[in-house]
C-alpha cells in the first residue's frame, strides 16, 4: 500500500514538473493589426502551420480600426507594453517608427532567410520596408489596385472595358446618363473617388492616374523636388480635378469622402468605375458588387493598357521592447516561406512569391496575380520626413481648386507649384 | 427681490468656525470616494493633457518626455489652418447659441400657451425626442437626408419646383447644414428648461400687465422674458460650452470639409491626434479649454449681473 502511495506521489510530482517545464517554454506571440476578419483568419492558419515546427509557440492576433491601431501601438511602444509584432502597410509602419523610434532593425533576419525565400523579396519591397537604413519590417504582401468597372453596366451601355482616359470619360458619362442599373432614375455616377483628406485625394486619387501612366510620383521626384508642373504630371492632376469641376463624373459628396464613404457608394451599386484593391476582392466576391466587375490597369493618356499599382508593401515589424522579441524575430522569418505565403494569398489576396498555387483563386483575384504591368508607389514619406506636411499643404490647394475652379488650369498649376516649392524649402529648413 | 434676500447668508454665519470639525467626519468620509474619482477621472486627465501640450510629440507618451516649453503653442498659433478654424468655431458658436436659445424660447412659449390644451404632450415629446436619440445614428440619417442624389430634402425641394440645396457639398451650405442638424438635436433640451421655468412664473405679473392694457407681445417682451433670465443664463452658458466643442456632427457628416469649411477646433485637434502630433493636438485642446472656460465664465457673470440689475 505504502509503495502505491509513493508511486502515485512520484508520478504526480513528475507530471507537475513536466507540465511546468512545458509551460516554461510555451510562448504566445501577439500581433496587432487592422486587417479585420481576413487578417485574423490568415494569422490563425499561419499559427497552425508554424506550430508544426514550433510546438511551444502560439501566434495570436488582435485586429482594430486603423486609427485605434495607430494610437494604441504608439502608446504601447512608448510605455513598454508593446505587442510582439505589429503588422500593417509600410507607410504606417514607417510612421510608427518616425513617432517612436522603437522598431527593431530586421536586417539580420533577412540575411538568415533561405535563398528561395530571400529571392521572393524584390529590391522595391526592401526599399519600401526600409527607413533611415533600418529594415523596419519583413515584407510579405504587396497590396495592388486596379480600375474596376461593372460588367453588367458595360453590357448595358454597349462599351468594352475602358483602357484610355478618353474611354473612361466616355463610358463614365454613359454610366451617368443611360440608367445602367435600370431603375428608371438618374441616380448613378461614373467614377468613385475620395477627396475628404490629403491621403484620399493624393494617394488614392491623383496617384492612381499618375502611376497608372508610368509617371514617377504625383508631387515630388526622388530628390524631393516638386514636379506637379511637369507636363505629364500636370495633365494627370488637372484631369483628376476636372472629374469634380468640368466633367462632373463623381458624386457631389466626394469632396468629403474618405474610403469608408467611397465603399458605401460602390457597395450601394451607385457607381460604375472604382478602385479595386486585392484586399477588397474577398469581400466583394461574396457581397455587392458580388463579382459584377472587371479589373484591369489604370487608364493611360496614350494607347492602353495602363499599369496596376502596387499601393503598399505589408510586413511585420518587431518592437525593440517586445516581451517575446526573439521568438517574434523567428516568426517574421517564417512569413516569407512558401506555406505562409500561400496562406497569405488565399486569405488576403496578396503575397510576394511567384511560385504559389493560383488554381484555387477566385476570378476577382486572378487579374492581380496575372498583372503584366505594375507600377510601384515610391513612398515619399519614408524618404522625406517633411513629405506628409507638404502633402497637407498641397491638399489645401487642390480642394480649393475643386470648390473654386480656376479659369486657367495651367496657370493654377504653375502658381501652386511655386507655392509648394516655398513650402517645401521652409519644411526642409525646419527639418 | 425677495428671492435674492432669501438666499443671502448672513455674514456672521459665514465667518463662524465650526464648533467641532470632527462632527463632519462622516460627511467627508462619504464624500471622499467621489472626491478621489473626480481627481482621478476628471482633473488628472485635464492636467495630463496640459502637460503633454508642453512636450515634443515624438516623446509625449514615452517614459522620458522631452519638454519643449511653449513651442507647440507657438506652432499652433502660427498655423493658418488653426486660425481659420478658431474663427470658424467662434462664428458657428455665436450663430448656434443665438438660434438655439431664441428658438427654444419661442417653442417654450408656444407649448405653454393655454390654447394648446390638446396635443401638448405629443409636441413636447416630438421636440425632446432628438435629445435622447443617439447622436451618431441621427447624424447618419441627416447625412442621407441631405444627400444630393437620393436625399429626401432635395427630393422635396425639387418636387415643389424649388432649386436643390447643396447640403454638405459646398462650404457655406455645409456650415448651414450643421447648424440645422445641431439645432434639431439640442433645441429640445433648452425648450424643456424654458418650459419648466415658464410654468413656475408668477402669473399675477402677467395678469397685472394685462389689466394695465399690455398686449400679448408686450407682455412677452417686458414681463415673461425678464423673468426667464436665470434660465436664459443657464441655457446660454450650456449652449456656449456645447457648441464650442462641436465634434460628433462633423465627424459623422462632413469630416471638416468641404474645403475645411467645417473644420472646427475640436475636429482639428482630433486630426492632429490621428497624425500622432500629440503635442500640437493637446496644445489646441488646451487653448480650446481656456476659451470655453473664459467665455462661459464671462457669459455667466454678464448674464447674472444683468439679471440682478
Amino acid at each position: 500500500m505504502r509503495g502505491i502511495v509513493r508511486l502515485t506521489i512520484a508520478s504526480a510530482a513528475g507530471s507537475i514538473a513536466l507540465a511546468a517545464a512545458t509551460f516554461a517554454h510555451a510562448q504566445e506571440i501577439m500581433i496587432w493589426h487592422d486587417k479585420g476578419d481576413d487578417g485574423l483568419r490568415m494569422i490563425e492558419q499561419m499559427s497552425e502551420l508554424y506550430k508544426k515546427e514550433h510546438p511551444n509557440v502560439t501566434i495570436k492576433s488582435l485586429s482594430m480600426p486603423t486609427d485605434q491601431w495607430f494610437s494604441r501601438t504608439i502608446a504601447a511602444l512608448n510605455t513598454n507594453t508593446a505587442p510582439d509584432i505589429i503588422f500593417n502597410d509600410n507607410p504606417r509602419i514607417v510612421q510608427i517608427q518616425q513617432t517612436t523610434r522603437k522598431l527593431s532593425d530586421l536586417k539580420p533576419q533577412l540575411e538568415q532567410l533561405s535563398a528561395d525565400d530571400r529571392k521572393a523579396i524584390s529590391p522595391a519591397d526592401l526599399a519600401a520596408s526600409t527607413y533611415q537604413d533600418r529594415l523596419l519590417q519583413v515584407p510579405f504582401q504587396r497590396t495592388m489596385t486596379g480600375l474596376g468597372v461593372r460588367k453588367s453596366w458595360l453590357a448595358k451601355v454597349g462599351e468594352p472595358y475602358p483602357q484610355t482616359w478618353d474611354d473612361v470619360l466616355r463610358v463614365a458619362k454613359k454610366f451617368q446618363d443611360e440608367d445602367p442599373d435600370g431603375n428608371g432614375r438618374k441616380d448613378t455616377f461614373g467614377i468613385a473617388m475620395q477627396a475628404g483628406d490629403a491621403a484620399s485625394m493624393i494617394n488614392a486619387g491623383i496617384s492612381l492616374l499618375v502611376y497608372g501612366n508610368g509617371l514617377p510620383h504625383p508631387v515630388i521626384d526622388d530628390k524631393g523636388e516638386i514636379i506637379i508642373d511637369q507636363p505629364e504630371v500636370a495633365k494627370a492632376t488637372i484631369e483628376y480635378l476636372k472629374l469634380f469641376t468640368d466633367y462632373k463624373l463623381v458624386s457631389p459628396e466626394t469632396v468629403n469622402h474618405t474610403f469608408t464613404d467611397m465603399y458605401q457608394l460602390i457597395e450601394g451599386g451607385r457607381v460604375g468605375m472604382f478602385r479595386v484593391g486585392n484586399w477588397n476582392v474577398g469581400k466583394w466576391d461574396k457581397s455587392p458588387p458580388a463579382g459584377d466587375y472587371v479589373v484591369g490597369g489604370y487608364p493611360t493618356f496614350g494607347p492602353g493598357p495602363g499599369a496596376m499599382v502596387v499601393g503598399s508593401v505589408r510586413g511585420m515589424a518587431v518592437p525593440e521592447n517586445a516581451k517575446n522579441k526573439d521568438a517574434a524575430k523567428d516568426f517574421v522569418k517564417f512569413i516569407v516561406s512558401k506555406g505562409a505565403q500561400q496562406i497569405s494569398l488565399n486569405n488576403m489576396g496578396g503575397s510576394l512569391r511567384g511560385d504559389l498555387d493560383t488554381a484555387g483563386l477566385t476570378p476577382g483575384l486572378k487579374p492581380f496575380v496575372e498583372a503584366s504591368k505594375l507600377q510601384m508607389d515610391d513612398f515619399a514619406a519614408a524618404k522625406f520626413p517633411w513629405y506628409l506636411k507638404l502633402q497637407e499643404a498641397y491638399y489645401k490647394h487642390l480642394i480649393e481648386a475643386v470648390n473654386n475652379p480656376p479659369a486657367d488650369w495651367n496657370a493654377w498649376i504653375k502658381t501652386t507649384a511655386d507655392a509648394l516649392r516655398k513650402e517645401q524649402a521652409s519644411l526642409q529648413k525646419k527639418g | 427681490m425677495s428671492s435674492v434676500a432669501l438666499h443671502r447668508v448672513p455674514a456672521e454665519r459665514l465667518s463662524r468656525k465650526p464648533r467641532n470639525a470632527g462632527q463632519y467626519a462622516t460627511l467627508y468620509l462619504f464624500l471622499a470616494p467621489f472626491a478621489v474619482m473626480t481627481i482621478l477621472f476628471g482633473l488628472w486627465p485635464i492636467a495630463d493633457s496640459i502637460r503633454i501640450a508642453f512636450t515634443d510629440s515624438s516623446t509625449a507618451l514615452s517614459d522620458a518626455p522631452v519638454y519643449v516649453g511653449l513651442e507647440n503653442f507657438r506652432s499652433v498659433l502660427a498655423d493658418t489652418t488653426f486660425q481659420s478654424s478658431l474663427w470658424r468655431t467662434l462664428l458657428y458658436t455665436v450663430l448656434a447659441v443665438s438660434i438655439n436659445v431664441s428658438a427654444a424660447i419661442g417653442l417654450a412659449v408656444l407649448l405653454a400657451h393655454p390654447a394648446l390644451r390638446r396635443g401638448r404632450t405629443l409636441f413636447k415629446l416630438a421636440i425632446f425626442l432628438p435629445v435622447i436619440t443617439p447622436d451618431v445614428a441621427s447624424f447618419i440619417v441627416w447625412k442621407w437626408m441631405f444627400n444630393q442624389n437620393f436625399g429626401i430634402v432635395n427630393h422635396t425641394l425639387l418636387s415643389l419646383g424649388l432649386p436643390p440645396f447643396p447640403g454638405v457639398t459646398r462650404p457655406v451650405s455645409a456650415f448651414a447644414t450643421l447648424l440645422i442638424v445641431e439645432a434639431w438635436q439640442h433645441v429640445g433640451l433648452y425648450t424643456l428648461i424654458f418650459l419648466t421655468n415658464l410654468q413656475l412664473l408668477d402669473r399675477t405679473l402677467d395678469e397685472s400687465a394685462q389689466i394695465d392694457g399690455a398686449n400679448g407681445w408686450q407682455r412677452l417682451i417686458y414681463v415673461t422674458i425678464p423673468q426667464l433670465r436665470p434660465a436664459i443664463t443657464i441655457n446660454t452658458v450650456y449652449a456656449l460650452i456645447e457648441f464650442l466643442k462641436t465634434f460628433t456632427v462633423i465627424f459623422v457628416i462632413t469630416k471638416g470639409g468641404p474645403n475645411f469649411s467645417t473644420n472646427f477646433i475640436s475636429y482639428y485637434a482630433y486630426t492632429k491626434f490621428t497624425g500622432a502630433q500629440y503635442g500640437e493636438a493637446t496644445a489646441i485642446a488646451t487653448i480650446l479649454f481656456v476659451i470655453v472656460f473664459g467665455l462661459a465664465a464671462s457669459a455667466y457673470a454678464y448674464l447674472e449681473r444683468s439679471a440682478n440689475r
